[in-house]
């Protein structure tokens, strides 16, 4: 294998930084520990509370002529500190200009929306980011940035209306983006904008390594060579290492391999890089399967989701996994990479048994394909206690080909009901030639029962679950209603 | 206090009354404000706690060998423990670190500090304890009838009683009797910051405790106690604090504790942060209560009796269960107005986790079972739930269940009328889709201000006028978040008319204040205000501003004279009383009265609840800082949402299941579609400007009133709370309801 580097260089609140990091380390670690910034907190270190939010700026499109910034918030307890490398990195402290505080947290202090201030930090950042990158936000926009931030003192509504504030102040050019981007970000920008390539990063401390390849090809060398895991956005893998002390040594990184997280959009198909991070998912494919844009939008956090990549979750294996279903559903296909080339597997044969997945020691997802073909009716569902940052209790996804009310084709897919997520067969095919209307509904409960023996745990009962296949049977079938319009 | 002091009028203040922005806003937004977790020193070490394995079981032996890694610099087990190992502010047996036997999994068995906090936790998983497993009691009401006992002392923690009229007569003379049963979950704080202390030991023997506490001088009391050293040598000194609610003081005051134990043991630095996870397994949670209550009316709806019986799950260890479980036979009846109360509060040790202090305080629970009973008397007796409430609401003038007679505006009518009046501005619209249905509901409270008849209510106050106008103050009453400094400095702004610029806030140094008791029961406003307040009248005595009105002039004058600028106010609460066999007493100086009313949005099918719009009357007595008032409403109302809706700690035999925000759920941003606040100001003799209280009372309603609101959608009444998608959908299933 070609050179590698020890040390990663980025930029820390506009300062170029070139450091020794730990492989298995977390960017909030980091901060607090070795970095000496303590004005991120951690509130739980699994990414639920936003206490950690910093914000990422790196380099989006390799094009040299033309290079676009994006800036995005991560909770920093779920990204590795190694992930840094080429990146940069904000926090609280590289806001204020001297006395002079950012609008964002004049915003902050005017509307009285810190109280005991510990989730403050997090607040201001998730802001920031929304600013940085969106230049239009939309009120929904103000509200799926901040949904990942808990506090626990204000109910929220003091958080909102500064944020408000600084929409439609922004919005209205009373901010300047001057006033925004902290005065660093052009130099960094030209800095990083014309970064050559750099060795691939190796990091290795004892017995654990962690590693960022940069082409397949390097890829496939790493695994032929180590016993590793692939890190896939890496927010359950975090969380695994961190606090149950998962057994793990050598991480690869997939999210610096070039081209695999892009997502290209087809006149028959879908085609998702396998290390594409949900909210780019969510966003390049609004107007082609808003559906999957939803489902994600009903997932963890605007920070978790700008960390976690689809591949990643579909391969993570959870039984209620958000994704999961949707996809069966939207009959997905995975195109699989190893030592012996390449292999298609449809998502409905992926999944083996609990956590047990059909993809070989040294394979990788490189791509997820998803048809789109026809007119079809797809829908949704999750139920859980709240609305964002929860896992479900049960999920279901459901898409039709109908001709006026007759259902020509269907498939029907639950999670939370089985040791994997759920293509229900019997039920879809119980649907078949049937008019989709409340009797079919019903008569599809009935064998979806027969099909799916959901067990009790803490996020529902058994009997609790079963209520929940049939009620989100007839969530598909209203929403149907609603979206077509139909008269019931 | 003199009176005169209360009856100003808000036009003609210049500080106190307006909406000024925090004092200490600024280092929070730069994210400079330093938290415990934040501070470090020099050759600074890290601690660990090795904790129960079993929820009962007898320790046999204690393993350290595998422990001692490299850079471990100590292990601490009981025996090591200088002073005296255990505490408690009414039964003192609670362990710091125990070696005989373990009452729950919290329950701190070893102490290591190392040089890193790697090595301090890979250590503490190193000791090796072998036990011999006792069986637990996990539900109190088998803990109420067992053999089993828990501690020596039995398991009965406190049994409180109220007795007022006779109420087999009360019942003979009702129409209707209704009997329900309600029971409430264990709640946690959630606070954003988890438990936290830095200990620095002194050169004269002494030592420093930084720690993320509500209480300094409890915590003080706990450190010098285990530690066998004076008060005079512990200083404790309150990190900014990440959110309490009432839930640090003893779990606080262990963090602090065992930090302190290291340090003296190394002669360093050492910190010690719990983990989210350690927090909700080791902290205190709100009380569960399993609740009957019979009631009995006449067909006009007037209350002839109530009988109530309540079984407090207090957990491992006696903490605040006693006081808790007392507010709640005070207000038990809720404001109600009922000849005949007979009312039993159990509280019993289980081997579930400890139960303790939680704003609210013994309230949330009652005044969820109550006002649901409201509901559910009105329609059985088919009258409607605010007439019912009217008929039966306490007056001015009038007695509670306590005996005592309400001497103040009882705004409890006005309250209720406000919220209606926003609530019902629009009619009620149901969704358009069938899924969905809407419906309203409200509830009631009233609430004892301050400590009450739980103990010796007084506060300190120092304000130290300097020659160039600027002050410092320092209170014996902590900021927890809530806004004191930002109050307190008003009010000293408004008394000795410096600008808020001027005002310099200490942070809460045990050493450099009197003992201002504990900064829970919403008593800070109106205890601490006072004291404050008490200081600037010395001051401003000893300025003669009334004839000399030119401050600086006044300052130079006074101090040329030899006189000081430095003055320390002290206020006591005014007489309560109480009597332990009859619960009959003036359990309360001074009474807070409230209404919430929330439009919720149920799906049928799946039995999630949505909270459309929450509106919440509060007769704060007068608002000192309109807009922290609202901030509280806010906070309070979310809170109370949670606790309905969604907070549930779920502990299967002592094993807390969800012990991290991913499995326990507390409100998010889009938790709660709208919340008016509404201000009801009554200025009450007893408090500083009038001001009353608004931390506690803003979260124990709006459980009710979705409960009342769910059975307005949908037909089904929730009698467990949370009200999570399940127990509503189950609900409705019973009810034959439209599903």
């Amino acid at each position: 294998m070609e050179a590698t580097r020890q040390a990663i260089e980025f930029f820390l609140n506009g300062k170029p930084r070139q450091m020794e990091v730990s492989p298995h380390s977390t960017v909030l670690e980091l901060l607090r520990g070795p970095l000496a910034l303590p004005g991120t907190k951690e509130g739980c270190a699994e990414g639920d509370c936003g206490a950690c939010t910093v914000v990422i700026g790196e380099k989006k499109k390799k094009n040299e002529s033309e290079n676009i910034f994006s800036y995005r918030a991560v909770t920093s307890c779920l990204m590795l500190a190694p992930q840094l490398d080429g990146k940069h990195l904000l926090t609280i402290e590289g806001l204020a200009e001297g006395e002079h505080l950012h609008p964002i947290q004049q915003a902050i202090l005017d509307d009285h929306a810190t109280q005991c201030g510990f989730c403050t930090p997090g607040v201001v950042m998730s802001l920031l980011a929304l600013f940085l990158d969106n230049p239009q936000p939309s009120q929904e926009d103000l509200l799926a940035a901040l949904e990942g931030n808990l506090c626990r003192c204000t109910g929220y509504v003091a958080i909102k209306s500064a944020g408000e504030h600084l929409r439609t102040d922004w919005l209205l050019e009373k901010i300047k983006a001057k006033d925004l981007r902290p005065a660093y970000l052009e130099e960094v920008e030209k800095i990083l904008g014309a970064e050559k390539e750099k060795k691939v990063l190796s990091i290795r401390e004892g017995e654990k390594s962690f590693h960022a390849p940069r082409t397949a090809a390097q890829l496939r060398h790493l695994l032929s060579i180590s016993d590793s895991k692939l890190l896939n956005g890496g927010t359950d893998i975090t969380v695994a290492i961190k606090k149950h002390g998962a057994p793990i040594r050598n991480l690869i990184d997939l999210t610096s391999i070039e081209g695999m997280s892009e997502v290209r959009i087809g006149c028959e198909e879908v085609v998702i890089g396998g290390a594409a991070t949900l909210r780019k998912v969510a966003r390049e494919v609004e107007g082609v399967l808003p559906v999957l844009s939803e489902a994600i939008g009903k997932m963890a956090s605007h920070q978790v989701r700008t960390l976690g990549t689809l591949a990643g979750n579909l391969a993570n294996a959870s039984p209620i996994s958000d994704t999961a279903p949707l996809l069966l559903a939207l009959g997905a296909v995975l195109h699989l990479e190893g030592p012996d080339g390449s292999r298609k597997v449809p998502l409905s044969e992926f999944y083996r048994g609990y956590k047990q997945i059909d993809l070989g020691k040294e394979e990788w997802i490189s791509e997820i394909r998803l048809p789109l073909s026809g007119e079809k009716f797809h829908h949704f569902e999750k139920v859980s206690k709240r609305r964002a940052l929860d896992i479900a209790t049960v999920n279901g996804a459901i898409s039709l080909t109908l001709d006026d009310r007759r259902i020509l084709a269907a498939k029907v897919a639950f999670g939370g009901v089985a040791a994997v997520p759920f293509l229900a067969e019997k039920t879809s095919a119980s649907l078949l030639g049937r008019e989709w209307n409340l009797e079919t509904v019903e008569f599809a409960s009935t064998v979806a029962l027969e099909e799916m023996r959901p067990i009790g745990d803490v996020r529902g009962s058994s009997t609790y679950r079963k209520d929940l296949i049939e009620g989100i049977l007839i969530k598909h079938f209203l929403a149907c209603v609603e979206e077509k319009g139909w008269e019931q | 206090m003199d009176s005169k002091g209360n009856s100003e009028k808000k036009k003609d203040l210049t500080c106190v009354g307006k909406s000024v922005r925090r004092v200490d806003g600024w280092p929070k937004v730069l994210g400079k404000a330093k938290y415990t977790a934040d501070h470090s020193f020099e050759g600074m070490l890290f601690a660990a706690v090795k904790r129960a394995d079993f929820p009962h079981a007898r320790i046999k032996s204690i393993d350290v060998e595998g422990a001692q890694l490299p850079g471990v610099e100590a292990i601490m087990l009981e025996e090591d423990i200088p002073g005296n190992p255990r505490f408690g502010a009414l039964n003192p047996h609670q362990p710091v670190i125990i070696s005989d036997i373990v009452r729950y999994l919290g329950d701190g068995i070893a102490l290591v500090a190392a040089k890193s906090e790697k090595i301090a936790r890979e250590a503490a998983k190193r000791i090796v304890v072998s036990y011999e497993e006792l069986p637990g009691l996990f539900d109190p009401r088998e803990a109420r009838k067992s053999e089993l006992s828990i501690h020596p002392e039995g398991n009965e923690i406190v049994h409180h009683v109220l007795r007022k009229g006779e109420v087999s007569e009360g019942f003979a003379a009702a129409d209707v009797v209704l009997e329900r049963d309600y029971q409430t979950q264990f709640q946690e704080h959630a606070y954003l910051e988890p438990e936290a202390a830095v200990a620095v030991p002194q050169p004269d023997g002494g030592i420093t405790v930084y720690g993320s506490m509500q209480h300094p001088f409890s915590t003080r009391r706990v450190v010098a106690r285990v530690l066998g050293l004076p008060l005079a040598k512990v200083r404790v000194i309150q990190g900014e604090l990440g959110g309490g609610f009432g839930g640090k003081d003893e779990s606080s005051s262990i963090v602090c504790a065992r930090a302190a134990l290291l340090a003296l043991k190394t002669g360093k630095p050492v910190k010690l942060v719990n983990t989210r996870e350690e927090s909700f397994v080791e902290s205190y949670k709100r009380h569960p209560y399993y609740l009957h209550y019979k009631v009995g009316a006449k067909k006009d709806g007037t209350l002839t009796a109530m009988e109530i019986e309540i079984v407090a799950d207090g957990g491992a260890y006696a903490s605040m269960s006693t006081f808790v479980t007392w507010r709640s036979v005070v207000q038990a009846t809720g404001p109600y107005t009922v000849p005949n109360v007979k009312t039993d509060v159990y509280a019993y040790h289980t081997n579930n986790t400890y139960t303790g202090a939680f704003r609210g305080f013994g309230s949330p629970q009652i005044v969820y079972a109550s006002e649901s009973l409201m509901d559910e008397l009105a329609a059985e007796l088919k009258i409607s739930p605010a007439e019912i409430r009217k008929k039966n609401f306490y007056q001015q003038g009038g007695e509670t269940a306590t005996g005592q007679t309400l001497k103040h505006v009882v705004s409890l009518e006005p309250a209720l009328d406000a919220v209606l009046a926003e609530l019902n501005k629009k009619p009620l619209e149901q969704n358009a889709n069938p899924v969905f249905s809407r419906g309203r509901g409200f509830a009631c409270s009233y609430r004892g201000v301050a400590l009450g008849a739980e103990g010796v209510d007084a506060t300190g106050a120092v304000v130290n006028l300097l020659e160039d106008g600027s002050a410092i103050v320092s209170t014996g009453v902590a900021e927890n978040g809530q806004g004191l400094r930002t109050v307190f400095s008003q009010i000293v702004s408004e008394e000795l008319g410096i600008p808020l610029e001027k005002i310099v806030f200490l942070d809460c140094d045990t050493s450099s204040i009197a003992d201002g008791g504990p900064s829970v029961a919403s008593r800070c406003t109106i205890m601490g205000g006072n004291a404050v307040r008490h200081a600037c009248l010395q001051l401003k005595e000893r300025l003669n501003l009334s004839e000399q009105p030119d401050l600086q002039k006044a300052i130079k004058a006074t101090l040329n004279a030899g006189k000081s600028l430095y003055a320390f106010g002290w206020h006591n609460a005014p007489k309560v009383s109480w009597d332990e066999h009859t619960g009959q007493g003036d359990a309360y100086f001074t009474y807070v009265y409230a209404c919430q009313g929330v439009e919720v949005e149920v799906n049928n099918q799946t039995g999630e609840t949505k909270v459309l719009r929450a509106v919440a009357a509060h007769d704060v007595g007068m608002a000192l800082n309109p807009q922290q008032v609202e901030l509280q409403i806010y906070g309070g109302v979310t809170m109370g949402a949670g606790y309905g809706l969604t907070e549930e700690v779920i502990l299967e035999k002592g094993v807390t299941k969800n012990p991290n925000f991913n499995g326990y759920h507390i409100p998010d941003s889009r938790m709660i579609g709208e919340i008016v606040p509404i201000i009801i100001e009554n200025p009450d003799a007893a408090g500083p400007f009038g001001a009353k209280t608004i931390g506690e009372p803003t979260c124990e309603l709006l459980a009710p009133a979705i409960a009342n609101a769910i059975l307005q959608a949908t037909g089904a009444r929730v009698r467990t709370i949370p009200a999570t998608p399940a127990r509503v959908l189950h609900a409705m299933q019973k009810e034959g309801a439209p599903a």
